[in-house]
């Protein structure tokens, strides 16, 4: 084997790093090493032309991509040319880049981590020829053995500075006194025991992309290629007897910015003409704003297909148990969003106008991963999060309180006469008609929100009028003015 | 008008649930015209003895009783009707808060059987919970309770109070409860709702805005006002008067708690009094073998007779008692307080303070006038306190005695705190805000807005209106109760009868519910018992001289009035002496030059916030070097102040002062003393500020007079210190102070041996002992034991023993280990590593441990050879056979191979790094070369250097102190291979640098060079970070080998 280390770093120019990457790439050029993610895989995946074997090795600052090169570097024309090939590929990225080439992954590691000064330069390679790496790791400090924190701090205190003075030593004294980490880092660096690292590969996901050679603008033509693509995205999952419970679409535009949306089905489906229109609806509203040279349709979220309705939704119970319904909720979120199409709610609040709340019926059980519009990076601000969380979810049982069915999205002003003062009312006049009051029920004072803004002060009574309609009232306490909130039937 | 008693109001120490201090409360329902008031906390009587208080004050009628909620049954209401229901009411409580959790209280409906006779049962019920209570529930309260048994008509504007009334009346008929009109009260006004709103979120532990229905719906549980009610309950003819007459059975006041003396004080057969006054001439025979002097006779006579006529002999004995048990335990203590430094105590043990040797007369002894408790505190030696207190629990047993409770109260930053979060303000914010808070405790209102300027709140905001308006109302709240740190209550009857008992976080402990200023209020004693580090070491080292061959000694046999301590004491040469060896100490202590006793006691009372707020440090001084006049207003003035030339020291000065200056009566003094500390809590001290001014105007003090006096009582308020205490802690200092002057290896070793405890780091100690001539020898596991120990001295150091260091200065070395190693190395010296880890069963961590600290020197001086030996050392015991002969026959060999031994700074290193200190060399020499070409001044030559220069000096850190009296100002000590360098840091400095003030370990400062006669200190202005500096020489030295 020879083994290919690349310690690669994003140059610190705010140029970036890749000729053509996109967004994401860009918001990465301000730190200094390679960030963990897509960037990686994205770079993993480009190397590939070097080597069939690569893999990133260790994590965090000291990440490094590692190639196999022996079976490749004769087709390049041997290492020389191999690694000035790979010097072409690191600077058209605009990395920055230490490379070591040896017989072992723990050299070659070693070299290029603790090989020569720290000062950065755009390239710097060393090729350790066949058999030679035990030379090579003498004159390297201990760190380069990739051992633990605790092993190497007390081969430091020992007074083990280098790897040099540790290889004459027997094994037995060695073995006796540290973590076996130690002979196996040593053995495996020398080439004694072979050292294995995990290969990237792409992850399995169900998806189906199209890519047009030059570019297109017209829906007709993106519509097309879905409807070219839905029958092999969903043909896996038919075999499996599984349903799209949420669909991501993709849209690569000319300047390299994506543009996805997501769609989400109350009842998973393998219908691909539903599915369609439901991409239809939503590219209504978000149209094409710029041409687009590629698109790519991805399954997020995929259920069984029988029990679907428990498993989605056990607690929604929609009114009408019938596809009818679960396919007008799923249009009208499809064509309107999400946000759009909600139910009501009980929620904890005494204000009477805050005591429910529209919670959109199609929520996708996790809230991260792809969101609407352009791709951009939106930490989602950790209180907003749990704010979300709790109250809304724990329902009141709103029957302990006779509150009415009802409410009036304001409440409207009125004419209150023959008032004891602070008393009951007697007899209102609303939009233009007078109301007798037969009997009331109350007061029931509510004083809240003080937090909010001005403390609202209210007195509500219940009343049943002349005519036999029961009528929510109240009055306000500040001003003694009065309002009808609400109608009880 | 309807005569109307509330029976059914929590105060604020229901925690997180009331918003209201009881004394609110109380004086809400003296406004309003109520008939009683009861004070019903949710399982507890913590908050009834301040409600007793101030109900006392107004005349007002108060009730005693608790919210009970059994398990099984409604909730209710239980008041006192007479002395005996209230014990059960307080057994009963005991019981439940017995079986819970902390702060919590199990009861189930079978416990109202076994305790409810004499209590009124009051059940209530709240329209908004799911469940009314059912008649057959209600049923079995009638049938417990019989006609003592009620129903509480309580409505808060619900959505129905009418419909909630008929079914109560319903319930009430049925089930033969009589209805009582009563507020459910949580507040006292409706202003303070939105406060018990945050209560419930800080409860809840959410922002109010998520708490929901959590919260009241309204502001009605406030105390309304009888006319109100009268409207409320129109339905309910006869609600409002029943409650009055149920007021009317309770007839038990808090004052009939009277405290009863243990019996078993005196033998059987004598009275205490008679058995006192034998112990105390006993003892004076015992103290005075040449015969009593006539001053102390005389004052043994009269504080005997104060004592009998006050009925206070039962404390002394109680006191007696624990001293002499201590002493019997070989367990050192002293007593301090008002009545602790009398000749009686002096005659008992209790204090060494010699009423014939010391120059002073000790006013308030006993007060009569304010019919106070006497006031001793005895100090035990902190290692071995538990021991007395656990005497104490077993002589009376846990029915009888307890530790006193202490009340957490919200302070300015934890109220901030919570509230915030209550509010929803942003966790950084949040952090923000609370660093801007110091605990401060003037000009409230002002300081808050300041506070949150800086902490980054707007304060035009609505929110940030409100978050000052609510943090600074929930300061001084109570917030949880504790143990107070060695109050002890004991009691004739079960103390459980008298107050609620809950088990403390501390195992074996039990704490009462109620407060020293609760048990000062009913006149209960108590004494303290408290945990003294310096009385640990001084019976050490009593214990080490004696076993170097030297005499024994006891606190009143150490030589007094030796010229050569106070000498030492006047050159600051103080380091590890008792409350004289911090550094704001050490610099008074050359412009004092304390030349006898009484001399002492002002040192320890004078470095004091009291003193020092009240600027009152420098004019002594000034009077003392006859720099300026000592001058007296009035005669009544000197009277009280000539002792210490006319500046106010003690606590009972200040209040003394008011007495004779400002016209108050004594009683009106303690109050004002009382105010002051309960200031930060209330406010409410204008009103004395103006009877002082105008008092001492009457008397024709001057203004200026008088306001600095106010001042300086302000400042005594919250720390004054009593002469009292003063004079027991000086004979400390004293005692200290002569076995560091005459046996300083023993003192070392004592100090070290009582850690933690003091102001110095081991390091420092030693330091400090070498310079003093004492031979100091490493730890070694061939020689140390535990503790540090004296070894024949050497032939330089003559007869002054030398001190062996000793295990426990090991980081992480566990005291059990330490033991067997002391008593593995009884059969013979250890042979090898090998030896010592069998003989001692030490696993591989201990072994490496004691290698890295140098300790391990049985194979070879090298440390690193140690540690190389000790890595083989794994727990595999089954081949110790093998490993006795001998080790590997590549061992050698491979010793031979290992990399160069430690560079002198590198065992510098690595001794800090296991013991905090090194006995080679100090770190920064080994800088002095880099720090020379820097221009960089050694710790001894600023010594040479003049106020005012420009100097640059380093070191490393010792100590960074922030006295809250100092205005931000940080104080730091460096240290360096010639001694210490103290510096001063102001905020801004501070600030600046705060990135290498806080975290580095070896500073370089330039700053202007301040001296006050010896004493010299370093405005810094500049600070660098030299820690790296130092590392890199270790690195450097090691590549370049």
């Amino acid at each position: 084997m020879r083994i290919l280390c690349l310690r690669l770093r994003l140059r610190h120019d705010g140029e970036p790093p890749g000729r053509e990457r996109t967004a994401s790439l860009h918001h990465a050029a301000a730190r200094a090493t390679v960030p963990d993610g897509a960037l990686r895989a994205r770079l993993a995946d480009d190397v590939e032309e070097f080597s069939p074997l690569i893999g990133w090795v260790g994590a965090g600052e000291s990440a490094s991509l590692c190639l196999d090169v022996g079976p490749t570097a004769h087709g390049f024309g041997g290492e020389a040319a191999l690694v000035e090939r790979l010097r072409a590929w690191t600077e058209q990225r605009r990395l920055l880049a230490t490379v070591a080439l040896a017989d072992t992954l723990g050299a070659a590691w070693a070299v290029a981590h603790c090989g020569e000064s720290e000062e950065p330069a755009t390239w710097r390679c060393r090729v350790i020829p066949p058999g030679r790496q035990a030379a090579a790791l003498a004159t390297l400090p201990v760190a380069a053995l990739r051992l633990s924190f605790g092993t190497t701090a007390l081969l430091q205190e020992l007074g083990f500075s280098h790897i040099g003075p540790l290889l004459p030593l027997p094994r037995e004294a060695l073995a006796e006194r540290f973590p076996p980490e130690l002979l196996l880092r040593i053995d495996q660096a020398l080439g004694k025991v072979p050292e294995l690292f995990a290969a990237h590969r792409p992850l399995p996901v169900w998806e189906a992309k199209l890519a047009w050679e030059g570019s297109i603008a017209s829906a007709e033509s993106l519509v097309a290629a879905w409807q070219h693509l839905l029958p092999q995205l969903l043909e896996p999952l038919r075999q499996r007897g599984r349903g799209v419970a949420r669909l991501l679409a993709e849209q690569t535009g000319e300047s390299h910015t994506l543009r996805r949306f997501v769609v989400g089905l109350l009842r998973p489906t393998l219908d691909a003409d539903h599915l369609l229109g439901l991409l239809q609806l939503r590219l209504e509203t978000e149209r094409l704003r710029e041409p687009i040279v590629g698109t790519r349709l991805a399954v997020l979220e995929e259920s069984p297909l029988a029990v679907q309705q428990q498993v989605l939704f056990a607690d929604l119970a929609p009114p009408v148990e019938s596809q009818a319904w679960a396919t007008l909720v799923e249009r009208l979120s499809g064509r309107l969003g999400h946000e759009a199409v909600v139910r009501v709610r009980p929620r904890a609040d005494h204000q009477p106008e805050r005591a429910w709340q529209g919670v959109p019926w199609l929520q996708p059980r996790e809230t991260n991963g792809a969101t609407n519009g352009p791709v951009k990076a939106s930490p989602l601000r950790k209180r907003s999060a749990s704010r979300q969380g709790a109250p809304a979810a724990d329902a009141v049982p709103s029957h302990a309180l006779p509150r009415p069915t009802l409410l009036l999205p304001r409440p409207q002003p009125i004419r209150v006469f023959a008032v004891a003062p602070q008393g009951h009312p007697h007899r209102f006049e609303s939009g233009g008609r007078e109301q007798q009051v037969v009997e009331s029920w109350g007061p029931e004072r509510l004083e809240t929100g003080w937090w909010r803004g001005p403390s609202l002060r209210r007195d509500y009574f219940r009343a049943l009028l002349d005519d036999g309609r029961r009528c929510w009232l109240f009055r306000e306490l500040r001003s003694g003015r009065w309002f009808l909130h609400g109608w009880f039937d | 008008m309807l005569r109307y008693a509330e029976l059914h109001c929590l105060s604020n120490f229901t925690f997180l649930r009331a918003a209201s201090h009881p004394d609110e409360l109380v004086a809400r329902a003296v406004e309003l015209g109520y008939s009683a008031l009861a004070v019903t906390d949710r399982h507890s009587l913590a908050g009834v003895v301040e409600a007793h208080a101030a109900a006392k004050e107004a005349d007002l009628k108060l009730l005693i009783g608790a919210e009970v909620h059994p398990s099984d049954a409604p909730s209710t209401v239980l008041l006192a009707t007479d002395r005996a229901a209230y014990g059960r009411l307080a057994r009963l409580l005991t019981l439940g808060k017995s079986r819970a959790p902390k702060g919590e209280c199990h009861l189930t409906f079978a416990d109202l059987a076994t305790y409810g006779e004499g209590l009124l049962a009051c059940v209530f019920a709240d329209p908004a919970a799911s469940t009314p209570p059912t008649v057959s529930q209600l049923s079995a309260y009638r049938e417990l309770f019989g006609d003592r048994a009620y129903l509480l008509a309580e409505a808060h504007c619900g959505p129905d109070d009418r419909a909630w009334f008929a079914e109560l009346q319903t319930l009430s008929r049925r089930a033969k409860l009589p209805l009582a009109a009563a507020g459910g009260v949580y507040y006292h006004t409706p202003q303070r709702r939105p406060l018990q709103d945050v209560l419930t979120a800080i409860r809840l532990g959410r922002p109010v805005a998520e708490c929901g229905k959590e919260l009241f719906a309204n502001a009605e549980r406030h105390l309304h006002a009888i006319d109100e009610l009268e409207l409320l309950y129109e339905s309910l003819p006869g609600a409002i008067a029943r409650s009055a007459e149920v007021a009317d059975r309770c007839r038990f006041c808090l004052d009939e708690l009277r405290y009863e003396y243990p019996e078993e004080l005196a033998p059987v057969g004598v009275t205490p009094a008679e058995y006192l006054r034998k112990l105390a001439w006993d003892g004076a025979a015992e103290r005075y073998p040449q015969g009593v002097p006539v001053k102390v006779r005389d004052l043994v006579t009269r504080e005997l007779g104060l004592i009998e006529e006050l009925h206070y002999e039962a404390y002394f004995l109680t006191v007696w008692d624990l001293v002499r048990f201590a002493r019997s335990q070989d367990i050192l203590c002293q007593g301090r307080g008002s009545a602790a430094n009398s000749a009686v105590c002096y005659c008992l043990g209790v204090t060494a303070v010699d009423p014939d040797r010391t120059d002073v007369l000790f006013e308030r002894f006993i007060s009569k006038e304010r019919d106070e408790a006497p006031d001793i505190d005895i100090d035990f030696e902190h290692e071995r306190r538990e021991e007395v207190l656990q005497y104490v629990y077993d002589k009376y047993g846990r029915e009888r005695a307890a530790m006193t409770g202490v009340t957490i109260r919200y302070r300015t930053r934890s109220a901030s705190r919570e509230v915030g979060k209550a509010l929803g303000l942003l966790e950084e914010q949040i952090d923000a805000l609370a660093k801007t808070f110091v605990d401060h405790h003037r000009n409230p209102e002002t300081k808050w807005q300041e506070c949150c300027q800086d902490g980054g709140l707007d304060l035009d905001n609505r929110q940030t209106a409100q978050f000052i308006l609510l943090a600074s109302e929930l300061v001084g709240f109570p917030r949880h109760l504790s143990q107070h740190v060695g109050g002890m209550v004991v009691s004739r009857g079960p103390l459980c009868e008298m107050v609620p008992i809950e088990n403390a976080a501390m195992p074996g402990r039990t704490v009462i519910e109620w407060n020293k200023d609760d048990l000062d209020v009913l006149g209960l004693l108590k004494v303290d018992c408290l945990a003294l580090g310096m009385l640990t070491a001084i019976r050490k080292c009593f214990t080490l001289i004696e076993g170097a061959g030297g005499p024994k000694l006891t606190l009143a046999d150490v030589p007094a009035e030796d010229p050569a301590v106070y000498e030492m004491v006047s050159r600051a040469d103080t380091m590890g002496v008792f409350q004289i060896e911090s550094r704001a100490q050490m610099s008074m202590l050359p412009r004092l030059r304390p030349a006898k006793f009484y001399d002492l006691v002002i040192e320890v009372a004078i470095v004091r916030p009291g003193p020092i707020q009240g600027n009152m440090v420098h004019p002594y001084l000034r009077r003392r070097a006859g720099e300026e006049p000592v001058e007296y207003p009035t005669e009544e003035v000197c009277q009280v102040l000539y002792k210490t030339l006319g500046v106010p020291i003690f606590q009972e000065q200040a209040m003394k002062l008011a007495i004779v200056a400002a016209g108050f009566s004594p009683g009106e003094a303690d109050q004002l003393r009382r105010a002051m500390a309960a200031w930060r809590r209330k406010g409410g001290i204008d009103a004395f500020r103006d009877k002082l001014l105008d008092g001492m105007r009457a008397n024709g003090i001057s203004d200026e007079f008088a306001e600095r006096l106010y001042q300086q009582i302000c400042g005594f308020g919250e720390y004054g210190f009593p002469e009292s205490h003063a004079a027991s802690f000086a004979l400390l200092v004293y005692v200290s102070a002569w076995l560091k002057c005459h046996y300083p290896a023993a003192f070392c070793a004592a100090l070290i041996n009582s850690q933690p405890m003091g102001f110095y780091a081991p390091g420092q100690l030693v330091r400090d002992a070498r310079e003093h001539g004492v031979a100091i020898r490493a730890i070694d596991v061939s020689h140390s034991d535990w503790d540090l120990t004296l070894e024949p001295g050497d032939e330089i150091h003559g007869e002054t023993p030398a001190v062996r260091l000793g295990l426990r200065l090991l980081q992480g070395m566990p005291e059990a280990a330490a033991r067997r190693i002391v008593e593995a190395r009884r059969a013979g010296p250890f042979l090898s590593t090998t030896d010592l880890a069998r003989r001692a069963d030490l696993g591989q961590p201990l072994l490496l441990l004691l290698a890295r600290a140098d300790a391990l020197r049985l194979a070879s001086e090298n440390r690193r050879a140690a540690l190389w030996s000790a890595l083989a050392e794994r727990r595999d015991r089954n081949r110790p056979l093998f490993a006795e002969l001998g080790v590997g026959d590549d061992e050698p060999a491979v010793a031979a191979s290992l990399p160069p031994t430690l560079t002198p700074l590198e065992e510098v290193l690595a001794d800090y790094r296991s013991a905090g200190f090194s006995l080679r060399a100090h770190p920064v020499s080994f800088l002095r070369e880099q720090l020379r070409r820097r221009q960089s001044l050694s710790a001894g030559e600023l010594a040479e250097h003049k106020h005012g220069e420009l100097v640059r000096t380093a070191g490393l850190v010792l100590l960074r102190q922030r006295p809250s009296t100092a205005k931000g100002i940080t104080f730091v000590t460096l240290e360096d291979e010639t001694g210490v360098i103290n510096l001063v840091l102001h905020a801004a400095v501070w600030q600046r640098y705060r990135e290498v003030a806080r975290a580095a370990k070896v500073w370089l400062v330039d700053g202007r060079l301040e001296r006050q006669g010896p004493i010299v200190h370093v405005v810094a202005a500049r600070l660098v970070d030299l820690t790296s500096n130092l590392r890199d020489i270790a690195q450097r030295s090691r590549d370049f080998q």
